[in-house]
């Protein structure tokens, strides 16, 4: 059982965009007590199908919570298209990064599956509007 | 001091002599992710048989764009300065002026103000002669004949 509750009540979009942010927002509370753990990550898994386990990605984005309440947000913007397993994880003591091991989780939310695509930029309508010589100097 | 004559707007011709400093105003509209890295480049160029657009003087700047979903920003730059080279400019010769947004997702896009070039089909630039200069004039000497 979690000594630590995590309920998402803003989760990430099944599809999302290379290079823009997003916010996963819930509530953690310790089992029966108002207030929140101290540290919250956002546990971000790349999944690549011809990679075991052992060999995906995972880095992770720190979250901040209300000291009353227990109101988090994370902040993620991914960097590469793929598909992606993200779960908030909340830990008694900081992550040092990179994580070498398995960190002591005490509580995890529900897992969100997320596909991140590149969409290319759009440029319209662009124009020199005006132009001149220099004189002076 | 620099101070800058009285712009002009598409399909104008400016007058310039080699060496001297033009500037010009990008505008564009962007839909799309934050672009920390995106390259704007004004450049003035010329028409070549091996090159449409034969860059003959440039100036880029790194301007970062923030996440604009759609409907997007509408992004005016502040006006980017050219510095010519003060040879290699033939007199008489005509030139264009081209804006290119790059270091963004997907493609770079380009814009043409030029001879073959939508939506104005007419040069904007005319290189003119460097004008002879004479200095230090004086009569340095005189006497009776």
């Amino acid at each position: 059982m979690d000594i630590v509750k995590i309920e998402i009540t803003t989760p990430l979009p099944a599809e999302v965009t290379v290079g823009r942010s997003y916010k996963i927002e819930g509530v953690a509370t310790f089992a029966g007590e108002i207030g929140p753990p101290p540290f919250l990550y956002a546990e971000v898994q790349k999944k690549d199908w011809y990679k075991p386990e052992i060999l995906e990605e995972t880095t992770y984005e720190r979250g901040f919570a209300i000291p009353i309440g227990g109101a988090f947000s994370i902040k993620w913007e991914p960097e590469k298209a793929g598909k992606y397993e993200v779960t908030v994880v909340a830990t008694p003591a900081p992550l040092s990064l990179p994580v070498i091991g398995v960190p002591p989780v005490v509580g995890q939310s529900d897992m969100m599956s997320v596909t991140t695509v590149e969409v290319e930029s759009q440029v319209l309508d662009l124009k020199i509007t005006e132009y001149a010589v220099i004189s002076g100097g | 001091m620099t101070s800058s004559v009285r712009l002009a707007v598409p399909p104008s011709v400016i007058q310039v002599s080699p060496g001297k400093q033009i500037t010009g105003v990008v505008e564009f509209d962007y839909i799309g992710p934050a672009a920390p890295g995106a390259i704007i480049r004004l450049a003035m160029y010329s028409w070549t048989v091996a090159d449409a657009h034969n860059e003959k003087a440039f100036k880029t700047i790194t301007y970062p764009i923030p996440d604009s979903p759609d409907p997007g920003i509408h992004i005016k730059m502040a006006p980017i300065t050219i510095q010519l080279p003060s040879t290699g400019l033939p007199a008489g010769l005509s030139y264009g002026l081209l804006a290119k947004v790059s270091g963004i997702a997907g493609k770079d896009w380009v814009c043409y103000i030029g001879l073959n070039d939508p939506p104005y089909y007419q040069w904007i630039i005319e290189v003119l002669a460097v004008e002879p200069q004479v200095s230090n004039l004086r009569i340095s000497s005189y006497s009776k004949v």
